[in-house]
This record gives C-alpha cells, structure tokens and sequence, in this order.
C-alpha cells in the first residue's frame, strides 16, 4: 500500500497535475485498492482539515505580511536593521540577515520574508557594488528563517495535525532561527573578507536614533505578537489578527502609505495564497486518513526499525535525510502535510518529543525551500534578482550547507529546541 | 499565451465578470473574519464578554473563502505543483502532457462534485444545525460542490486552449 500511494502521488506531480488534485487522485486512487470508494468520505475530510479555529491564523498573517509591505513597515524594519550595521565591512549583508529575522518575528511565511526584504535590500546592494549572485543567495536564504522564528505558518500546520502546543512549537523555532541566522552571516563574513568590501560610513548615533524611533511602531509589531502568545494572554489566531488590525492602523495613520483603495487588492492577494496552501491541507487531510486507515505508518515503521535498530540517532538521520530528499523535489507546505502524519506515530514510538520534532522537521523542510529543483524561494530569488536558477544555486551552496550543520546540531542537541519551551510552560 | 486562452469573447467576458463576483466574496468573508475574530478579543479582554458565535460564524466564512479562493487561484494557475517534467520533454510531448494533467484534475473534480452534492444535500435532508448560530450544515457545505463547479468550468476552458495549443504545435512544428 506504501508502494501504492507513493507510485500514485508521484506519478500524479510529475505529471504535472497540482500538489491538491494530485492528492485528491491518489487518495481515490487508494480506495480503489481498499475497495471503498467514496466521494462523499473524501470531500468530508477536506472540510474537516480546513475547518479549525488554529489554522485561521493562516490567512490573518499572510494579510499582515501584505498589509505590512504595502503599509511602510517592513520598509522601517530595514531601514532601522541598516542603521545599525550598515556601516561595518559587507555590511548590507549582516542588515540583510538581521531585516529577515525581524521580518520573520511578524510573519509566518518565506516567501512573504525573502520578497519583502530581498526586493527592498537586493536593488541596494546591487547598485553598491555587492557581488549580485552571493547577494541574492544571502537574501533568499535569510528569507527561510522566516517559519523558523515565530510565528509560523507551517508550525501552525503542524501542530494542528499533531495535535501539539503550536505555542510550544513557536517558542522551539526561537533558538534554530537565530543559530541559521548567525551561521548565515558567518558565511557572508567569509565572503566579505575574501571580497574585501570597503566598510560605508561611519556609525551615526543620529540617524540610528532616527530610524529607530520611525522604526518604532514597526518593531513593536513582533513584540505585541510574541509577548502575547508567549505569556499566554492571547491564542496565535488572535495574536494574527491583532497583527492585522495593528499594521492596518499604524501604515494608515502613523506611515500613511496604505490607502483604504489598497485594501481590497491585499484581501484578495492573501485570500487566493491561504486557498492554496489550505487546499493542501484540506486533501492532504484526506489523504492522511487513509494513510493511516492503510496503516502505511506501521509499515514504514518497520522499515525504518530495521534500518535504525533501536537507536534514535540513526532514525534521526535518516529520517533527516529522507525530509531533506522530499524537500528538494517539493514544497514545504504539502511535504510537511503529507510526511508529518506518516513519521509522527514512528517517532512518538521511539519516545520522542512531538514538539522537537515538529520543529526539526520546519527546519528541515525549510532547507528544502532553496535546494533544487524545487524551492519556492529560489523561484523568488531568481525573479527578485533576475539571476538564472543555475547561477543562485551555485552561490548558494555554502548558505545550504551550513543550514544543515545547523539542523543537524538542533537534532542531536534536542535542548537547544525544547529549552524555551521548557523554561514558559505553566 | 492569453488570446490562447480566449475560446470567444462571450465567454471570456462571463468569465471575467465572474470572476469579480468571486472577488467580492472573497473580500467579505475575509473582511468579515478579520472584524468578527478581533471583535471578540475585544470584547473578551475589555468587556469581559465573549461573543459566543464569533468562534463558529468565522469558521464558516474561512471555509467559504478558502473554497472560493481556490477557483481564483485556479484561474490564475496559482496551485502549488510541479512543472519539471513538462519544462525538460519536448514541446509537443510536454503539451500533450499537459492535457494528460488537465483531464485528471478534471477527474477529481468531477469525483468533488459528486460528493459535495452528497454530502450537502445529506446534510440539508438530516436536518443537521450548528450548534450557536443553529445555521444548517448544508450552507457550509454547499460551498463544496459550488467551487467543483466552476473548478470544472475552468478545467474545461483550459482543455480546450491546452489541446489548441497542442494542434498549433504539430502543425506549426517547432
């Protein structure tokens, strides 16, 4: 059955039918082997993975990270990170990192994080003299901390299907986030020495001061978010959609960049991006309860026991090498819906936390966002950039590479994870 | 590409003006989640009083602005998939594959349609209501079989540029 379904979503991708239809087809394509084919138990379980309270948080940060870009905020963000280390040697690099993981305490999404600080920092390194291809690789891979550092949609994802604390999963992604994002400008120092970059400017307290404070209403925005959530006054969905209310008000009154005309555009352009990954969700539901009606987790349970034994370093690996496969051919969303209901009762089973997991997986996948041939942020890299996808991902190599050093040190050094988590649950 | 998609005139105005409708649908449920969820953390940490129906009513607009989201994203060939194959085969053959695609997704959704009709006209028979707004089941769902719907119209639209598009090739060679 495991072959099966593997053959049938496979087949159904590479032939080019979208990720959603695909999963419809394999999971009837799955009752037809089970001899239980039913329209109705299938569309039934779409509704069933869309409708929850948790994953409205989806489309309230995808509308926050719209309204914030349209709004002057991720524009502030930038600027406040370049007021601060934009005068040391390749500095437009470190700003780069630092923007991304501001960026990412209010947004959820890479693709949302890589466009809005890669098309607002990419045009003025370029123009600076700043090796363009390293450049772009720097800003699309800072852009994966965005799901790392809370909040983050795929953890939300996951914590729905593993039923886990999605707040313990965001406070887990705080220490990974920022490790990738140092590892990240260790590698930009690297380049920067080989490159010999001139330093720009000398610090000025006064324009730092400056940006700071138009900074101010901007950099409070991920405050507001993760104080709430992590001291429990309120759930991420309601933190989202404060997001939503607080960006709208402070780019309409205090930045005055968002016209009220704009609004309906940003619903739209939110609403089509929440369609498509909930549309995963929701088939992937579908085809996750037939997964384990096949008992196809037991089955790669097996699998996996023979080839790890009883040690959970060996599982760990090649589960993490496994993830890291599956992300280069597929994007984040749809792989995390379709691997997590398969691995969760495998490692629960060896004794593994659930919320350690879920975020070695978000990481994991994560990296899969810019490896080839499928990466979501390489395709925005490439249009941001205007590089060719061969160029970007031979500069990025180096950016992968350390990625991984960092995902493999978050899974064998589990405390790193589950050390906030720990220190704030009540 | 686009006159490609243009089978007439008639029809590409019907389906501009719709759309637009779905559109406006997607701007109200969103709007209205936005204002009835943050209505209620107002109303719960200020006034003390949670709206009792606020939970329910907003999940039933998030249904219905993900199922009509997903026509508008199909429209604009915005689902997530994977194009590697059809990038590297030959013109003609990826073409064709495209259409090999095209009648799959057609295929399931023609199986959504069937089941969305079952399950919302199950639901309107049994009778079945939500339990704070006491709204019947089958309005929720209804928005099933609705989005398979015109899913299918478009599905139909894009075989016929997909397969246009395949006879210009084998004529026109490459």
């Amino acid at each position: 059955m495991l072959t099966i379904f593997l053959a049938a979503l496979f087949g159904f991708v590479l032939l080019s039918v979208p990720i959603a239809f695909a999963l419809i087809l394999t999971t009837l394509v799955m009752m037809f082997f089970m001899h239980a084919i039913s329209p109705a138990l299938l569309i039934q379980n779409i509704f069933r993975g869309i409708d929850s309270f948790p994953l409205m948080a989806i489309p309230f940060f995808l509308l926050a990270g719209e309204i914030m870009n349209v709004g002057g905020i991720s524009k502030r963000i930038v600027l406040f990170a370049k007021a601060l280390l934009g005068h040391v040697t390749g500095g437009l690099g470190y700003v780069t990192v630092m923007a991304s993981m501001l960026f990412a305490g209010v947004s959820g999404s890479a693709v949302a994080d890589t466009s809005a600080i890669g098309s607002l920092l990419f045009p003025i390194m370029r123009d600076e003299g700043y090796d363009t291809k390293k450049s772009a690789a720097l800003f699309s891979s800072a852009g994966c901390i965005g799901p790392i550092i809370p909040p983050s949609i795929p953890m939300i994802l996951y914590g729905v299907i593993a039923n886990v604390s999605i707040v313990k999963l965001f406070l887990g992604g705080i220490v990974p986030g920022i490790l990738i994002g140092l590892g990240l400008m260790f590698i930009w120092y690297l380049h920067a020495r080989k490159k010999h970059y001139r330093a720009e400017g000398k610090f000025s307290f006064r324009v730092a001061a400056k940006a700071t404070v138009s900074a101010f209403w901007a950099l409070l925005l991920p405050i507001i978010i993760l104080g709430g959530i992590i001291f429990g006054i309120y759930t991420p969905t309601e933190a989202a959609v404060i997001a939503v209310v607080y960006a709208t008000i402070v780019s309409f009154f205090v930045y005055k960049e968002l016209k009220i005309s704009d609004l309906p555009k940003l619903l739209i352009n939110a609403g089509k991006s929440t369609a498509v990954v909930m549309l995963v969700c929701g088939t992937a539901t579908t085809a996750a309860y037939l997964i384990t009606t096949a008992q196809i987790p037991a089955l790669l349970a097996s699998t996996l026991l023979n080839l790890a034994g009883n040690s959970t370093i060996i599982l760990m690996l090649v589960v993490n090498v496994l993830l890291l496969l599956v992300g280069c051919v597929m994007d984040l969303t749809p792989a995390l819906l379709i691997m997590a209901p398969m691995l969760l009762p495998i490692v629960t089973k060896f004794g593994l936390n659930p919320i350690y997991f879920g975020v070695v997986m978000v990481v994991n996948l994560c990296i899969g966002l810019i490896t080839p041939p499928v990466g979501n942020i390489l395709y925005v890299g490439c249009s941001i950039s205007k590089l060719s996808i061969a160029e970007l991902v031979k500069a990025i190599i180096p950016n992968i590479l350390i990625m991984i050093a960092v995902l493999f040190l978050i899974t064998y050094v589990p405390a790193t994870i589950t050390f906030i988590p720990n220190l704030l649950s009540h | 590409m686009e006159q490609g998609r243009a089978p007439g005139g008639v029809i590409m105005n019907l389906r501009n003006g719709i759309e637009k409708v779905l559109n406006v649908i997607i701007i109200v449920m969103f709007a209205g989640m936005v204002i009835i969820v943050f209505s209620n953390v107002v109303a719960r940490y200020f006034l003390n009083a949670a709206l009792a129906w606020s939970d329910e009513v907003s999940r039933f607009m998030f249904i219905w602005l993900v199922f009509v989201g997903a026509i508008v994203a199909y429209m604009k060939n915005d689902h997530l998939g994977l194009d590697i194959l059809v990038k590297y085969l030959p013109k003609t053959a990826s073409r064709i594959l495209v259409v090999i695609a095209d009648i799959l997704v057609l295929f399931a959704l023609s199986i959504l349609l069937k089941g969305g009709i079952d399950m919302t006209l199950d639901s309107f028979a049994s009778g079945w209501v939500s339990s704070a707004v006491s709204l019947p089941y089958g309005y929720i769902y209804m928005v099933g079989p609705i989005s398979a719907f015109f899913l299918i119209l478009e599905g139909i639209l894009k075989i016929v540029s997909d397969l246009k598009s395949v006879f210009e090739t084998r004529i026109g060679g490459r």
